[in-house]
């Protein structure tokens, strides 16, 4: 028993060991001075992060990623959540239509739909090619499988239906019911919709560089970037990046821990 | 004019009709229910009453007041749904508020109503708890309770117990009765169950395919179940195919209706031969009583009919034994009040059937 405990515990070490080492690698790196001919730094310093700090770019770069995502979850959240409610409530024929549009995005890779979007919108009557609209756009179709599955699921989970029967019946119109009942019930499932939908954007790469890379600079575009010009600089933004998800997946879990907590709020 | 008038109550859903013209009234304070197997229509006639179902033709009148045209908040009329509906981020209290405090009732008169509801569904401990940590049974208290207090001049009941398991639903559907009975409330019961259906009404409706195919007390209900399919529905009824019937009662000719025959109305007699009463004439008796309902019985009163069977098998129920015995290739019921003197066949054994011709119930056809 004892003996066999320890093999799985090795097993999960080197499994562990053979995933953080590249990240810790680069964390060190992000920290380091003078790194030559040693296993490990021979100096440590905050300079790159300092340097970082003070870079136009990259604040310009966080800025630019954080409200396009954001503007990007924002409208998909005015749009889906009502969308989802009057589909799930009153036409739950119709969910079919839904789960194979946001298949879509899976469906049709990245670099297809940069080329599609590109040619469909650099000219004609809507040329936005090159404008953050094209990639809020992009993005907002991205995030629609994450927004809808997310948002179906935890009206399901209430069973949206009947608490909405029963609140009309208690004397409240629809609209009062959707957000004295549904609402605070759903609470959760909005978030971690929220949550989900931003970290993907955050890290999304292909689409934005495809449709955008030359005018406007996200994170990734950034770190991209400055690769070449410096390991040092792209460890740290690497770290920062890493952190910021890191965040955002606990806050993910902790919701998810809530939300069987028995949604209350 | 009578407190609840239903008037041509028809429903369809895509080509479906679901309801078919349902007329149905009520008196203030009475308890009916709706009793039908799934896919009758019942559910779908409760909903329509209350409004979250749009109906395509007919009126409802509550009190006086056309209500048909108007939205569920503004019917006064209450519901209780099979799956609680109970609102999972609210408290106990803050459930049974919810639709005081939407109307806009100050929070002292609210608390004390709230409190008075707990009292009567006799929850006052559990005022603080939220829904996921009450049992089914005191979830739909809690349900029961927050409909009570919109003060509903009607009360509309969607299967509230067939979620529960059967002992917390008997005492439930007690609960139910006397509390409807105390406050006078009027109520519509929907149930598959005939035994909840006939201990807690004062009036049942049998449903079949969208339409009320017999209306009465469940006294009338049980003893006369007017067609076939009634008589299945409510129970352990026997029911003779014409030909069974006059290959039972030895007619010479088949009858045009078939017959139902409640299992504790067969009287089991030990032995092959007939009583020695026996005179013979059944078959002029028997022709005479059961060719044809729409007649009186037979002007010489109650006539007992005899047959021979043999006993099947045997199943203890308690209070009663029920006996299964084929008789003339026909399987019958047959109940027997377990107790001292009565006689009790085993398996295998010869029998005399005895059967009164007035509990010959004949029975209208279906028409499907």
């Amino acid at each position: 028993m004892t003996r066999k405990m320890g093999y799985h515990r090795i097993l999960i070490s080197f499994l562990l060991l053979y995933l953080l080492l590249p990240l810790i690698a680069t964390a060190l790196y992000a920290f380091a001075g003078k790194w030559d001919h040693t296993i490990l730094p021979e100096t440590w310093t905050l300079d790159w992060f300092r340097q970082m700090s003070l870079d136009a770019r990259f604040l310009e770069s966080l800025w630019n990623s954080f409200y396009l995502c954001g503007i990007s979850v924002l409208l998909s959240l005015i749009i889906m959540l009502p969308t989802v409610f009057i589909v799930t409530v009153y036409f739950p024929r119709w969910e079919f239509l839904f789960k194979s549009m946001v298949i879509l995005p899976y469906a049709v890779p990245g670099i297809v739909a940069a080329v599609g979007l590109i040619r469909t919108y650099s000219s004609g009557p809507i040329a936005i090619s090159g404008t953050p609209y094209i990639l809020i756009g992009a993005y907002f179709v991205a995030i629609l499988p994450y927004m809808y599955q997310g948002l179906r699921n935890s009206m399901l989970t209430v069973d949206a239906p009947a608490l909405l029967d029963a609140a009309e019946m208690l004397g409240v119109s629809k609209i009062t019911a959707f957000r004295t009942v549904i609402l605070p019930n759903i609470l959760p499932g909005i978030t971690v919709s929220i949550l989900l939908s931003f970290s993907v954007l955050f890290g999304e790469f292909v689409l934005t560089n495809m449709l955008v890379g030359g005018q406007i600079e996200t994170v990734q575009i950034y770190l991209y970037n400055r690769l070449s010009e410096s390991g040092h600089l792209a460890s740290t933004i690497a770290i920062l990046y890493f952190s910021f998800i890191l965040l955002v997946s606990i806050g993910l879990t902790k919701m998810g821990n809530f939300m069987k907590g028995g949604l209350r709020l | 004019m009578s407190y609840l008038q239903l008037a041509g109550i028809t429903k369809r859903f895509g080509g479906n009709t679901v309801l078919d013209n349902i007329h149905l009234s009520a008196v203030k304070g009475e308890m009916i229910t709706l009793l039908g197997p799934s896919g009758c229509g019942k559910s779908t006639l409760l909903r329509c009453i209350s409004g979250l179902t749009e109906i395509e033709a007919g009126s409802v009148v509550l009190e006086e007041r056309e209500l048909t045209s108007l939205a569920p908040r503004d019917r006064e009329v209450g519901m209780v749904f099979q799956s609680y509906g109970l609102f999972p981020n609210l408290s106990v209290s803050e459930n049974i508020g919810y639709g005081l405090k939407m109307k806009g009732i100050k929070k002292e008169q609210r608390t004390k109503s709230v409190n008075e509801l707990l009292e009567l569904v006799d929850l006052s401990e559990k005022h603080h708890a939220y829904p996921h940590e009450l049992s089914g049974g005191q979830q739909q208290r809690v349900a029961l309770a927050r409909s009570l207090a919109m003060q509903p001049k009607l009360m509309l009941l969607d299967e509230p117990l067939s979620a529960l398991d059967a002992k917390i639903r008997k005492n439930l559907r007690m609960e139910i009765r006397q509390l409807q009975k105390r406050l006078m409330m009027t109520m519509i019961f929907v149930t598959h169950d005939q035994e909840e259906a006939l201990m807690i009404s004062d009036r049942i409706c049998v449903m079949r395919n969208g339409v009320i195919v017999q209306e009465g007390s469940p006294e009338q209900i049980y003893s006369a179940p007017r067609t076939e399919f009634v008589a299945r529905f409510i129970g352990n009824y026997n029911v003779l195919e014409p030909e069974q019937a006059a290959r039972l009662a030895g007619l010479a000719k088949v009858p045009d209706i078939s017959y139902a025959i409640r299992p504790e109305s067969i009287i089991l007699l030990p032995g092959e031969g007939m009583p020695s009463t026996w005179n013979g004439s059944q078959e002029f008796i028997a022709a005479t009583t059961l060719s044809g309902y729409a007649t009186p019985p037979f002007s010489g009163g109650d006539i007992p009919l005899y047959w021979t069977g043999k006993v099947v098998s045997m199943t203890m129920l308690g209070n009663i034994l029920r006996y299964s015995v084929e008789s003339e290739g026909v399987l019958l019921s047959v109940d027997i009040l377990a107790g001292q003197g009565t006689y009790r066949p085993s398996e295998q054994s010869e029998v005399t059937l005895c059967v009164y011709t007035s509990q010959c119930i004949p029975l209208e056809k279906d028409g499907a």
